[in-house]
């Protein structure tokens, strides 16, 4: 009897140990600290960034991005040739299963397009991201100025 | 496409040549630069020899890059705030390498978000070439295959310009807010 109450005790202990880890970690995509640069009057354009993480137990990729903001977001890889920034179109972010990427200026970004206002500091801004695999998700991004120290 | 490679091979060369160590260091470069004359935002001709007497940063952009020119722009923001009473005896040229799109009343709402006031450059494509050929400045239109959008990759140069309109410093795109302040406040240092 006794032995059935420890094993009891031990797998409820389990499901605690269970459910704390994946409150830290889900087992899914993970998007965090994304901010949008705040645009100046006439900019039609602006660059959205954010980390992420594959903590899923699948291969996985983005496949579409939409904001009610733009009809036209894309991913960015900037690459610099000597002096020269170059900017080329992704067709999607291969996302290995435990790849973490950081999307952040002068390397990868979300060319926001076609905006009819300027974008102010403080707004928030929803942006889906639909993957191969994985559920859709929706994330609110910060709008901020690009400062520096 | 080959006088472009060269012109990026040069620069380059001088960049490297132009850092001692971490040490920003005034220079000449007599091959780069020379006065121009293009349109500001309000529709006058502007000259760079209008801004006799001030030091000047030049730096070729356009309004619809979302990475470079915003980082660029936000970065001399930060410089200006540095250099406190002394950023009035400097002024800032922002040419565009996009003038089909970057209309003069699209670049002057762009640039006033700027407190440090950059004024607006532009011309014929005829005329913006003959500028970015006296800087040795790499602008190429390239299409992305939607339709008839277009992204400019261009040099991320910005030039220090002295009183007399000489070149004297070439200021990379991750050279930090520090460094760009303490080779701006070398330059007004130096006596004219």
């Amino acid at each position: 009897m006794k032995f059935g109450y420890g094993l009891g005790k031990l797998f409820f202990s389990f499901l605690l140990l269970e459910a704390a880890y994946c409150s830290f970690h889900p087992k899914t995509i993970e998007i965090r600290d994304g901010w949008i640069a705040e645009t100046p009057e006439g900019a039609e354009v602006t660059g959205a960034f954010f980390k992420i993480k594959n903590y899923s137990e699948f291969d996985d990729e983005i496949i579409s991005i939409q904001s009610s903001v733009s009809n036209d977001i894309q991913l960015h890889e900037v690459y610099m040739n000597r002096d020269v920034m170059s900017m080329r179109r992704l067709p999607s972010l291969r996302l290995n299963k435990g790849e973490f990427h950081e999307l952040e200026p002068g390397k990868m970004h979300l060319m926001i397009m076609g905006l009819s206002e300027p974008l102010k500091s403080g707004a928030k801004i929803e942006i889906t991201f639909k993957f191969k695999v994985a559920k859709e998700k929706r994330v609110e991004f910060v709008v901020k100025k690009m400062e520096f120290q | 496409m080959v006088k472009n490679f060269f012109a990026l091979f040069f620069l380059y060369g001088i960049i490297v040549l132009n850092c001692k160590g971490n040490q920003p260091v005034l220079d000449k470069f007599p091959e780069i630069g020379g006065n121009f004359t293009l349109e500001d935002t309000t529709g006058n001709k502007f000259s760079l020899s209008d801004l006799k007497g001030k030091s000047v940063l030049l730096f070729f952009g356009y309004t619809n890059c979302p990475d470079a020119c915003s980082f660029n722009l936000s970065r001399l923001s930060a410089v200006y705030n540095k250099l406190g009473s002394d950023s009035e005896k400097v002024k800032t040229l922002f040419v565009t390498v996009d003038p089909a799109r970057d209309t003069k009343e699209k670049m002057g709402k762009y640039l006033s978000y700027f407190k440090f006031n950059p004024i607006g450059l532009t011309g014929t494509g005829k005329e913006i070439d003959k500028v970015a050929d006296l800087y040795k400045i790499v602008h190429i239109k390239r299409e992305t295959g939607q339709g008839k959008d277009y992204q400019v990759d261009h040099s991320t140069i910005t030039f220090l310009i002295d009183a007399n309109g000489i070149v004297r410093y070439l200021i990379k795109q991750d050279d930090p807010v520090n460094q760009v302040t303490a080779v701006i406040r070398n330059l007004l240092s130096e006596k004219l």
